[in-house]
């Protein structure tokens, strides 16, 4: 099962003060922790140009996915093939602003299903939908009105059976009036409303489960959202075909039905040659592509057009160890672990310069105008690449002759990239004694094991994209949390994220998120190795297309396709 | 003959449960539970108890592969926990595709190996014969997804051309269809004909020597019917040793061909099913794949005695 999601640091409520004091705080460069970067104050490439003339309505988008399809009920799923597909097909009550014309870092609440909301107080927020958004046409439904009693029976659903569910601490979701439901929750929780606009809190139709049991077969797969399936075939080359819902809800500014495209095609490929093969050969409208392979595209296909986007959070994948286990239940061997990585050689050698070093788990967002070593402090020289400084961190530990250990790391599974990079780390370990055994383990048995802690020494692993910063600091750091594999379990760590947790207050929050991020830095528990810039390329016909990786968590997907159209594409007649 | 085929068919039974209680234990004592897989964020033991008693891995082992046999001679191979499709539904889905594959690459084999083994043996030791020689190594050591991914790749460079990468059913286009599938199949049969090509070369030059062909020839016979009535059917029992071995690899073993060509096959379902432990279709799929194997080697040994009538099964 694929867990693929995309980090997204979410602001609070409203706007994103966090992200942004985030951005300014933590550090990055495209040379060395030290060195300032040159040029540019925002880490996602400009916004394409807006005016694209009129949205033309019609056509076919062809787009792929690589990861295997596990059924669609969102609540008892996280493979993110499943979120992708859910949020076609079902609405939130929020979304994010997506589209070229929005703000890559602008992570605010937008109506969705919703039309409105308010917060009674600390514990309870008060939502009100839209009128008249209409279920399918067919049984159970038969085009009948969505009300509360949906938006309530989704949530109650999710907190019963859903594996995210420690995420939506709701205490009762109470049905106020027909279009208006009151969320009660169990503490102060800072992230609530941004679990709004993210999955899996889409809205689903009570009489699905009623009649089939669960959401899980695709023909179950019933929702108001902008697209629903008409067809599919599972299988690498087969395809999901989604048809635009004529019923949706929404319409654009000029009040054109939404969505603009007919059909969106998703077809399953899972070998990269072959996906850059379809890309080349129109056979795909868009893709992203390895950095090592974007030149020969754009010398092959010049007219094919190239978005960039650092996307959210910090690096794809992160270094870990039990710090309850010898030897990295002592700092100072984590110190100089961080210290005998050149990350700048990472961003060359994996990402062709493309990435940039991260110290933190929040990770950079935007901007790296700033000092990191006056936020870091002592911490920040952790994180330079210093063989000498390591050797003797070492030597103080006790390991002057360096030691054995085995490092885990998942498979091909999740491309040859990942492999190296473990690969690489083990080599750069060797300088300072350490013998990093790379043992390969089945994702199956990853999953099971390393993911959620159980492995002897070190893991590289790849990271969950997220909405919140909350998701980062609680499911990998705090006790007992799903993730937390590295058993740091630091009480002033602890004391921190759940303050932030419950911090109403945005600046008071942002300072909590902060100090945790730096606490973190200091004691070292993981190590973030770079952080890639992802490229993605797309045919010149696909309009309204925008770098929106940002916060395109899989379960985006839907809302951030909704406002693309095509204009003079080969499926457009 | 026919005695002997009931004979085979009866002990098909007894083998088919050693294999796939075999498989169906394996599977399960492998690391990586699914039930913890599914279970993900939720910690709680009720919550995963739940889940394990749900799919009836709560049970001993026996017990588990009882209930399975009870439920298959029902003709129900049980359903995916996942995705809840059946496991009859993904294989319909699933095995045409396959055995389409299947059937043209074999047959693109089958062409290249017995034309190019026989030109070969006839001009042994000739310029033609080294070339089919050389051939034949190239087929047999060059990675068949080497070949596949320069075969997708080189022609949508210099020409911005490819065959389909997604799927077509036969009946809803067999056009596009079949443009999908000639590239791998030239490619998988061309990586299969090269032993075959090497085992029907040394054969018919062990028969050609032959007495009987040399009175064959003396007759005055063509060249035509020395060498296909009387030299190759006597060459073809150890080559079809050779091709009952290598077609269980058409039906299982073409993953990475199925997934550079985009086609939905049995080999990307059981990698897939392997990997995320969705046990019922590994089982379904070992069923599949032992009936598959059994029925095909069946299948060699009686036509041993079809080419040899000398041939006589006790």
């Amino acid at each position: 099962m694929v867990t693929r999601r995309f980090l997204v640091t979410a602001g609070m409520r409203v706007g994103a003060p966090v992200i942004l004091m985030l951005a300014a705080a933590a550090c990055g460069s495209s040379a060395s922790p030290e060195t300032p970067p040159s040029g540019g104050s925002s880490t996602n490439s400009p916004a394409p140009t807006v005016d694209q003339g009129a949205p033309k309505m019609g056509g076919t988008l062809r787009i792929s996915y690589s990861t295997a399809f596990l059924g669609l009920d969102p609540h008892k799923l996280t493979a993110s093939g499943s979120l992708t597909f859910n949020s076609w097909i079902y609405p939130y009550l929020f979304h994010q602003p997506v589209g070229p014309a929005s703000d890559p870092d602008d992570y605010s609440n937008m109506p969705y299903a919703a039309e409105s909301w308010t917060q009674d107080n600390d514990t309870t927020y008060t939502v009100r939908i839209k009128q008249g958004i209409k279920w399918p046409a067919k049984d159970p439904m038969n085009g009948r009105e969505m009300t509360a009693d949906d938006v309530k029976y989704s949530y109650d659903r999710l907190v019963r059976i859903s594996p995210y569910a420690p995420q939506f601490p709701i205490k009762s979701t109470e049905v106020v009036d027909k279009y208006t439901v009151r969320f009660n929750l169990k503490d102060p929780y800072a992230p609530f409303l941004q679990r709004l606009s993210s999955e899996p809190g889409f809205l689903l139709p009570r009489e699905v489960e009623e009649k089939f049991g669960d959401f899980t077969k695709p023909e179950n797969a019933m929702g108001n959202g902008p697209f629903f399936i008409k067809d599919y075939q599972v299988g690498t080359g087969g395809k999901f075909v989604f048809q635009k819902n004529p019923e949706f809800f929404m319409k654009d500014k000029e009040g054109r039905q939404l969505p603009y495209m007919d059909e969106v095609h998703y077809i399953h490929m899972v070998d990269t040659s072959a996906i850059l093969t379809a890309l080349r050969t129109a056979q795909l409208d868009l893709a992203g592509v390895p950095w090592p392979s974007v030149a020969s595209i754009k010398a092959s296909n010049p007219e094919i057009k190239w978005h960039e986007s650092w996307g959210s959070g910090p690096s794809s994948y992160v270094l870990r160890f039990r710090t309850d286990q010898k030897p990295f239940d002592d700092v100072r061997v984590r110190r100089a672990i961080s210290m005998a990585i050149d990350r700048d050689a990472v961003a060359k050698t994996f990402f062709l310069g493309n990435a940039v070093p991260n110290i933190g788990p929040i990770g950079n967002q935007k901007g790296f105008d700033h000092a990191p070593e006056k936020f870091y402090g002592d911490a920040f020289n952790y994180y330079k690449y210093d063989v000498a400084a390591a050797k003797k961190l070492m030597a103080e530990a006790g390991y002057a002759d360096g030691f054995e250990v085995p490092t885990l790391y998942t498979t091909n599974f999740l491309g040859a990239l990942y492999v190296s990079q473990a690969e690489w780390i083990a080599g750069q370990l060797a300088k300072i004694g350490i013998k990093a055994k790379v043992q390969v383990d089945e994702y199956a048995k990853y999953q099971t094991s390393t993911l959620v802690g159980e492995y002897n020494g070190m893991a590289f692993n790849p990271t969950h994209p997220y909405q919140d910063p909350d998701d980062w600091l609680y499911l990998h750091y705090y006790p007992g949390a799903p993730f937390d594999a590295t058993r740091i379990n630091d009480a002033k760590l602890n004391e921190l994220i759940l303050a932030q947790r419950k911090e109403l207050n945005p600046e008071k929050r942002e300072k909590l998120v902060l100090d945790a991020e730096r606490r973190i830095a200091d004691l070292v528990p993981t190590i973030q190795v770079g952080k890639g810039k992802s490229a993605t390329g797309v045919h010149p016909w696909v309009k309204s297309y925008a770098p929106f990786s940002n916060k395109m968590t899989h379960g985006n997907n839907g809302i951030g396709y909704m406002q693309v159209w095509l204009d003079g594409s080969p499926t457009q007649k | 003959m026919a005695e002997y085929a009931m004979k085979r068919l009866v002990l098909f039974v007894p083998t088919l449960i050693i294999v796939t209680f075999m498989l169906f234990t394996l599977i399960r004592i492998l690391p990586g539970d699914v039930v913890a897989m599914m279970n993900e964020f939720r910690t709680t033991p009720e919550a995963v108890e739940r889940t394990r008693q749900q799919l009836g891995l709560d049970k001993p082992m026996h017990e588990q592969y009882i209930t399975w046999i009870g439920q298959v001679v029902q003709g129900n191979l049980g359903e995916s926990v996942w995705s809840k499709r059946s496991a009859v539904a993904e294989l319909r889905d699933r095995l045409p595709a396959t055995l389409e594959l299947a059937v043209m690459a074999m047959t693109v084999s089958l062409t290249i190996a017995f034309s190019v083994g026989i030109i070969s043996a006839l001009h042994q030791d000739t310029k033609i014969d080294y070339i089919a020689r050389g051939f034949a190594i190239a087929a047999l050591s060059i990675p068949n997804f080497w070949t596949a991914t320069l075969i997708i790749v080189i022609p949508s460079i210099l020409f911005h051309k490819s065959p389909p990468l997604s799927f077509t059913p036969f009946t809803e286009d067999p056009v596009k269809n079949l443009s999908q599938f000639i590239l791998p199949a030239i490619v998988l049969g061309i990586n299969t004909s090269g032993s075959l090509m090497r085992m029907t070369r040394a054969m018919m030059l062990e028969v050609l020597r032959q007495d009987y062909i040399r009175t064959a020839w003396a007759k005055g016979l063509r060249q035509r019917q020395v060498v296909v009535r009387h030299a190759l059917r006597n060459a073809m029992i150890p080559v079809i040793t050779i091709i009952g071995l290598q077609l269980p690899l058409y039906i299982g073993g073409t993953v990475i061909i199925e997934s550079i060509f985009g086609i939905p096959g049995i080999g990307n379902l059981t990698l897939q099913s392997i990997t995320t432990r969705d046990l019922p279709m590994v089982s379904a799929l070992n069923l599949v794949f032992a009936v598959f194997i059994l029925g095909t080697n069946l299948l060699v040994d009686m036509a041993y005695g079809y080419l040899d009538p000398r041939i006589r099964y006790r």
